[in-house]
């Protein structure tokens, strides 16, 4: 019973000592490096280049280029690359090239009107969308103007006249829905027209012979140019209604013996370099919009970093885990084939 | 809504805006009278003299463009617009050369130019003078850099005067 005793005894010594000692043939030693770091949080642990990466963020200097990029250079291999997060990605253009074409009417001179003023006309204008964001643009109109100022001596006529302009805008919003916009663009314009001065008197209080006369009706030609800031939005369905306001200038006129225009066509009396317009206009759409895809958006980001090679590689590829006992080798030796 | 809202606002401020901006008013002036300066010969600097009187010859009253009660330096010679020639008298008052035979006489010959200036200026003549003519009793010569006379204020006439 004794002799029993003893070797259940040692039994359960032998179960207790070598337990552990099994144990420690399965143990995994951590190896603490970028990669396996990295493979712990990232999917992307596979990926060397990102892990290279990761640790070039924060083994390296940098520089900026001629071209403004960031020039990262690794200190350990002197390898150098570009801040490809800094690069600029890829737009992507929602709205196809023709997208749409508008029409619209130019309110603001009847609305100026009511405000007193002397002159204006009649202007309709088609614009083209091209991937809503640029957007070629003609306008026409009528333009006549008769002024008898209060405090003048003077009464200046200019029979209906043509006038055109031609130009483009550019949306901000151009990914946005065309419904609205906010656009900056340039015009140039043009018109040949007639203007007469009538009932001129002159005060020639001197000699007392106070005088009446007339500039007859002279034809001119003037060409300006517009800078344009504008904004439109959705009123209904199709219809919106936006306005502009512009900085023009002349930039040729007719040079006349009798004096120049006071008002072009177009362009409006020649007081002030600041005026504006109001529009309603009709959007008839001609393509649909593309809906995105995973593949679109993955290409607006920066572009992947190429792997590099072996040399730079082979110092932070992750470390073979060791199985076993310390001692043991990594991974066994192949047998050789050769004979 | 609230952007419509938005946009007819601030369309309304940007009519006020540009409407209130582009007055600019006639910053020359509303008719073309051609201003001359009176000029010592010898040294050709600016005089200012007392001791004459100026009227345009056949002026209404014989009304004088210029006193010799008062001392002036320039003197306004406004042109006739229905006549191609204006003249000038310079009458001078000193006790020993007040006799009209020492009287000097400037006539101008021009085209006057109907001319819309602007709407704040209004419509003038403007002159393309082609002739001076003048007496030589003191005044030495006129001259005129610019032979358009316009709305703008500037000296259009030098008269320069014998002063020894």
């Amino acid at each position: 019973m004794k002799h029993l005793l003893h070797i259940v005894l040692a039994t359960l010594f032998f179960a207790i000592a070598f337990a552990p000692s099994s144990s420690a043939q399965r143990r995994i030693t951590p190896v603490k490096n970028a990669a396996t770091t990295t493979m712990s949080v990232n999917e992307l642990s596979n990926d060397t280049a990102y892990i290279n990466a990761n640790r070039r963020a924060r083994m390296t200097t940098h520089y900026t280029d001629d071209q403004g990029n960031i020039v990262y250079v690794d200190t350990i291999t002197g390898e150098e690359w570009v801040d490809s997060v800094k690069t600029k990605a890829k737009k992507i253009m929602i709205y196809p090239l023709l997208e749409s074409v508008t029409f619209g009417v130019n309110i603001w001179d009847p609305v100026m009107r009511l405000f007193g003023q002397k002159y204006g006309g009649a202007e309709v204008w088609g614009e083209l969308s091209l991937h809503n964001r640029f957007k070629p643009i003609v306008e026409f109109g009528l333009g006549t103007a008769s002024n008898t100022p209060d405090d003048g001596n003077f009464t200046y006529k200019s029979p209906l006249a043509p006038y055109a302009r031609i130009g483009v805008n550019y949306n901000f919003l151009y990914n946005s829905t065309p419904d609205y916009q906010f656009f900056v663009g340039l015009r140039y314009g043009f018109s040949s027209f007639n203007f007469e001065v009538t009932d001129v008197t002159t005060d020639n209080s001197y000699w007392n012979e106070p005088e009446t006369f007339n500039i007859p009706s002279q034809r001119a030609n003037a060409g300006f140019f517009e800078f344009v800031l504008g904004l439109k939005v959705q009123l209904y369905k199709n219809f919106s209604a936006g306005w502009t306001i512009k900085y023009h200038s002349i930039l040729h006129e007719s040079k006349l013996e009798n004096g120049s225009p006071w008002y072009i066509p177009g362009y409006g009396s020649r007081n002030g370099s600041i005026t504006g317009s109001i529009s309603l206009m009709y959007r008839i759409p001609l393509n649909k919009p593309k809906e995105l895809t995973l593949k679109d958006i993955e290409s607006t980001l920066p572009p992947v970093e190429p792997k590099t090679d072996d040399s730079d590689t082979g110092s932070t590829q992750p470390q073979a885990v060791e199985v076993g006992t310390t001692n043991s080798p990594a991974q066994p030796e192949q047998p050789s084939t050769e004979q | 809504m609230g952007k419509i809202l938005t946009v007819i606002l601030s369309a309304i401020l940007a009519v006020v805006a540009i409407t209130s901006c582009n007055t600019a008013g006639c910053l020359d002036n509303q008719n073309s009278v051609p201003l001359a300066g009176f000029y010592a010969s010898e040294s050709g600097s600016a005089i200012t003299i007392s001791a004459l009187n100026i009227f345009g010859v056949g002026a209404p009253n014989d009304s004088l463009l210029l006193d010799s009660a008062s001392s002036a330096s320039q003197v306004y010679l406004p042109f006739r617009p229905a006549y191609q020639s204006v003249a000038f008298c310079i009458h001078y008052t000193d006790d020993d050369i007040s006799s009209p035979a020492f009287n000097d006489t400037i006539t101008f010959s021009y085209n006057a130019i109907p001319y819309f200036a602007s709407e704040e200026c209004g419509a003038m003549y403007y002159y393309d003078v082609t002739d001076i003519h003048t007496t030589t009793h003191l005044v030495d010569s006129v001259v005129m850099d610019n032979r358009l006379v316009t709305n703008t204020e500037i000296e259009n006439i030098r008269i320069y005067f014998r002063t020894e």
